[in-house]
């Protein structure tokens, strides 16, 4: 039975578990959610994730919310299959991508996740974006960045030398970020720019990405 | 050579380790900071963790910053001993981790901001934003309220037995009950109640509050 992901794909959240699964080379259905219909917060979908959020997974008799949760399962089951995203042969490795998976988690994503709303998803429900929001936003951004370009500076990915989920969490956000004004927060900083460049130009990414149509007429 | 544990006794995330730390019978060391001085913001402490902040800690020369990512580490390498916090098969594991987000994305924020508001800013001498703190007040009833729907069908949040999940809202659920006059939250729902009376006496949790006094 194959894996059914419900969300779509446009949206960061479902492209961070998309991304996951062509990295692993799976085959899966994308069930699309409608969200402008308010789907995902009738009772049907309420009973996959009680949050009324996408994505979630399906997996036979298994079903999961929160796209970070998902990945981490993706990753584990099929940890033999397509990139070695976890590093589950070393405990130390293992440890640093769970690290930097937290750094996205808790110091990226909620500075991020501001930027991007207020820009892309307010228009779409005819709301003016909150210029105040977002500078608060891109100040605690440029100081998460600083930290991103002195690490960047000792390793070739967040959590070694090596390409892991942690670095893959940040793909959707980040790549709706830069097609804002403010991208230059990403290529101002050396090395984080050829992080950047490196893991959005991944195969994997590139296939997701042309669903991410935010912004575009 | 015995884990140590960079961080105050009394602040939430240091706690969330030392939960885990002696839910599995682990040897640590506190090394105590003094967020009041500003001591995790200072140059020597920025090279153990860039972002400032508690806790750290330094497992020989491995060192982890974190606190979630700190008992993921935990659990697994003493996965031998103690309480299993993980889950046993594939499916439990990802379980536990999906409760695990919901706390750091659903729960943590709201829980932070009103603690924030109501608590930290007046200790500091400034203004709590009090609109601010019940707009989480009401935004936790409604996070309370799925939490309350799942735990009357399960007896944990990931299951039948005790994980890293539920242990991740022992310190900003106390947090809410004893200090910020929210224990309503808790009280107004039959099963939540009867979770948090269930993993708030829990000994290992009860050492930690000890350690805190």
């Amino acid at each position: 039975m194959a894996l059914k992901l419900h969300g779509i794909p446009m949206s960061t959240c479902t492209t961070r578990v998309l991304t996951c699964l062509h990295e692993k080379g799976l085959d899966f259905e994308l069930v699309p959610v409608n969200l402008f219909a308010g789907e995902h917060k009738q009772p049907p979908f309420l009973a996959k994730n009680p949050f009324g959020q996408i994505p979630v997974l399906e997996d036979g008799d298994l079903t999961l919310f929160e796209s970070r949760a998902i990945t981490a399962y993706l990753a584990e089951k099929y940890k033999e299959t397509g990139c070695d995203l976890l590093r589950h042969n070393d405990l130390k490795e293992a440890a640093l991508v769970k690290v930097w998976l937290e750094v996205e988690s808790q110091h990226y994503h909620p500075a991020i996740y501001q930027i991007v709303y207020q820009f892309f998803v307010l228009p779409l429900q005819g709301k003016t974006a909150d210029q105040a929001i977002i500078d608060v936003n891109l100040e605690k951004l440029g100081k998460v960045l600083d930290v991103y370009e002195a690490r960047l500076g000792t390793t070739k990915c967040l959590a070694g030398d090596f390409y892991s989920l942690a670095d893959l969490h940040h793909l959707s956000y980040t790549y709706y970020f830069m097609k804002t004004p403010w991208a230059s927060l990403i290529n101002s900083r050396p090395n984080v720019k050829t992080w950047w460049e490196d893991i959005s130009s991944r195969p994997a990414f590139k296939k997701v990405a042309e669903g991410m149509t935010f912004g575009e007429k | 050579m015995v884990m140590k544990v960079y961080g105050p006794v009394r602040a939430a995330c240091p706690q969330r380790v030392l939960a885990c730390l002696v839910e599995k019978g682990v040897e640590f060391e506190v090394v105590h900071v003094d967020l009041d001085s500003g001591e995790q913001k200072r140059p020597d402490f920025l090279l153990r963790q860039p972002f400032g902040q508690v806790p750290v800690v330094e497992d020989g020369d491995f060192r982890l910053f974190e606190s979630r990512a700190i008992i993921r580490y935990i659990a697994a390498k003493y996965a031998e001993q103690g309480p299993d916090l993980l889950g046993k098969s594939l499916e439990e594991k990802a379980v536990v981790d999906q409760w695990l987000e919901v706390e750091a994305h659903n729960f943590n924020e709201l829980v932070y901001t009103l603690v924030l508001q109501l608590l930290i800013l007046p200790r500091m001498g400034e203004r709590g934003d009090l609109a601010l703190a019940h707009t989480c007040e009401q935004k936790l009833e409604k996070v309370f309220d799925v939490y309350e729907q799942r735990l009357s069908k399960s007896r944990y949040l990931a299951g039948d037995s005790f994980t890293l999940a539920d242990l991740s809202h022992l310190p900003a659920i106390r947090n809410l009950v004893k200090e910020a006059g929210m224990a309503h939250l808790v009280t107004e729902r039959k099963s939540v109640s009867a979770w948090w009376e269930d993993i708030s006496n829990r000994a290992a949790w009860k050492n930690v509050i000890e350690l805190a006094a």
